[in-house]
């Protein structure tokens, strides 16, 4: 059907009073969506802008002139290295993420399929570490990641967040609900533990191991106080932290400013538009099995 | 003689066995040993001491926490501790709020503008996967009081950063167009998972949209709800950035907030661990304090049912 068609077709089917509440709903609806999209409609706008331009009191949304100045400035800028962040942060939340789910989920299948000693116990205790806020954690992990030499090191950022339960909780639950047959038939085949978890379990755990790789990723990508605690130089910072002291060194020049958030925004948005579907999917399953 | 080589063999690889699922969890183990607990155990031991990690460590036994209630000392590190509390918990009061609602009443736009559903999620998602510092740049722009956006459409010149209670507004309101998308999404996937025919149901009872909403798709979604009051309530108590960045605290101190407090005394110049280790102890303290008090909402709200 076209749209043109599937229109018609909905002005038949429906009273008018229908007709009109559904206009009225996307009425509200767009303007809802021009309140979240005008910011960046004139951060990307200014970030064309001559910084003249931008200071102007007749100053407009689109550019009257167009310039790259800002982010060829930028770019070329060594004290602020917006790309090089951004790697930092992209390599340090893929090797958090897949380490995480890695050793998460092992954890979870010995929880919820094997049995051993104490493995109530040593769960129970991962769990009402839970309720423990992370702030408690903060000093002490600085002293112990100095301590493994590990400052200014990437590693420094990848290794803290790797002891967190959230993940080991919610895979074990997921687990718990994949029949035991799977793996009474795998052993008969002749099949090890690892085999079981690697090649029965685990791939059925895709759709959690999704929502657990967004939740970690978009943890580690918007950490904003461990990074900057546990780096000194700019060459290890990641984007968030980099840009924390951004607008102090371009004060007042905001086709600057624009053009560093423009391009620090960008990569990750290209990563988003990308795994979209991915990403809101494993975002409403965390929601109702967490 | 046959059995007995057979016996020990299969001793020995039951042996062996047991320690699989051990090397199933060991690498976890580790990690949380290392990063979960013992951190927590030096907290508590550093929390009694003073030490500015340079120079040894002083015994100091409950002098922190006597500084931080005001007991000993001039009060100074008491009225910065608990001045920052309070501007956290008007934070939370505030913005929890904010973040519950906001996202539930776009959700429900989105779940009844069916054509446009993906796109739109998408489009409110958005914000929530720029970093904080990335945010803080954009609307420090926008909110300038001569070259921003806002003043010059509303033809005003107000000092959204520099002034009170502007900068707190400045605050609320970046961090809920940051933060609309993760609630908006679980709500909308909640919403979905009301059951027809219950709508159906109340719709022939003669109740209308609003009846609707609070007696049939508000009670469904009560998992939901609480999921993300917890969530959104534990970010707001860890809220630094959007202060640090946005604001600096101020002005005079006005936006600064617990965490920064703690930041700030452990590693704005003085290094002063001991007093961080105990002002993050008193602080997580008041954040469990909420969350098992919340848990405890919830259970006797579910034994009601």
């Amino acid at each position: 059907m076209g749209a043109a068609e599937r229109l018609r077709h909905y002005f038949k089917n429906h009273s008018k009073k229908q007709i009109l509440s559904g206009v009225l709903l996307y009425a509200a609806l767009i303007v809802c969506a021009l309140v979240v999209l005008v910011p960046s409609l004139w951060a990307v706008a200014t970030s064309f802008k001559f910084e003249t331009d931008v200071l102007d009191a007749n100053v407009t949304l689109f550019p009257r002139r167009v310039t790259l100045e800002n982010y060829a400035h930028i770019l070329n800028n060594r004290n602020v290295p917006i790309l090089l962040w951004f790697w930092n942060s992209f390599k340090i939340a893929v090797t958090h993420v897949v380490l995480y789910l890695l050793i998460s989920s092992l954890a979870a299948f010995a929880f919820s399929r094997l049995r051993f000693r104490g493995r109530e116990v040593l769960f129970w205790i991962c769990m009402s570490s839970m309720m423990i806020p992370g702030v408690i954690n903060l000093i002490p992990n600085y002293i112990i990641i100095d301590s493994l030499g590990l400052v200014d090191n990437m590693f420094s950022m990848v290794l803290p967040g790797l002891g967190g339960v959230f993940g080991v909780f919610m895979l074990r639950q997921f687990m718990r609900g994949v029949p035991m047959a799977y793996d009474e038939a795998a052993k008969i085949d002749g099949a090890s533990e690892f085999r079981i978890y690697f090649n029965v379990v685990l791939p059925l755990c895709v759709p959690v191991l999704v929502t657990l790789a967004i939740f970690s990723f978009q943890g580690c990508w918007n950490d904003y106080v461990w990074p900057l605690i546990v780096t000194n130089s700019a060459e290890t910072r990641t984007l968030t932290a980099g840009l924390a002291t951004f607008s102090g060194s371009y004060s007042h020049q905001y086709g600057k400013q624009m053009a560093g958030a423009v391009l620090s925004a960008l990569p990750i948005l290209l990563i988003f538009l990308l795994g979209q579907k991915y990403f809101i999917k494993g975002i409403s399953i965390g929601g109702i099995k967490g | 003689m046959m059995k007995e080589p057979g016996k020990t063999a299969s001793i020995h690889r039951f042996s062996a066995r047991a320690v699989i699922p051990y090397l199933f969890v060991a690498p976890f183990m580790l990690m949380f040993l290392v990063f979960g607990l013992v951190p927590l155990v030096m907290s508590v031991v550093i929390s009694f001491t003073k030490w500015d990690y340079a120079s040894p460590m002083e015994w100091y036994g409950l002098g922190n926490y006597k500084l931080i209630f005001g007991l000993i000392g001039s009060g100074k590190v008491a009225s910065d501790f608990w001045n920052g509390v309070l501007h956290t918990l008007l934070f939370v009061a505030v913005e929890t709020p904010l973040l519950i609602v906001i996202p539930m009443i776009v959700a429900l736009l989105i779940s009844k503008c069916k054509a446009v559903r993906k796109l739109s999620m998408g489009f409110f998602y958005f914000p929530s996967i720029l970093s904080i510092t990335t945010v803080c740049i954009l609307w420090n722009f926008l909110l300038d009081t001569n070259a921003g956006v806002i003043n010059h459409y509303l033809g005003i010149e107000i000092p959204w950063i520099t002034q009170m209670p502007y900068a707190w507004i400045s605050i609320f309101v970046l961090s809920a167009w940051w933060g609309i998308g993760g609630n908006m999404i679980l709500y909308i996937a909640g919403i979905a998972n009301v059951p027809p025919e219950i709508l159906e149901a109340a719709e022939l009872d003669g109740a209308g949209a609003f009846r609707k909403f609070f007696s049939v798709t508000l009670p469904c979604m009560r998992r939901t709800l609480f999921y993300t009051l917890i969530m959104t309530t534990i970010g707001s108590f860890n809220m630094l950035g959007q202060a640090q960045v946005l604001t600096a605290g101020g002005p005079n101190f006005g936006t600064t907030t617990a965490m920064m407090v703690i930041y700030n005394t452990a590693f704005g110049g003085t290094n002063n661990f001991g007093r961080a280790c105990a002002m993050a102890i008193v602080f997580g303290v008041l954040m469990s304090l909420f969350t098992v008090l919340s848990f405890k909402l919830q259970v006797s709200d579910e034994e009601e049912m």
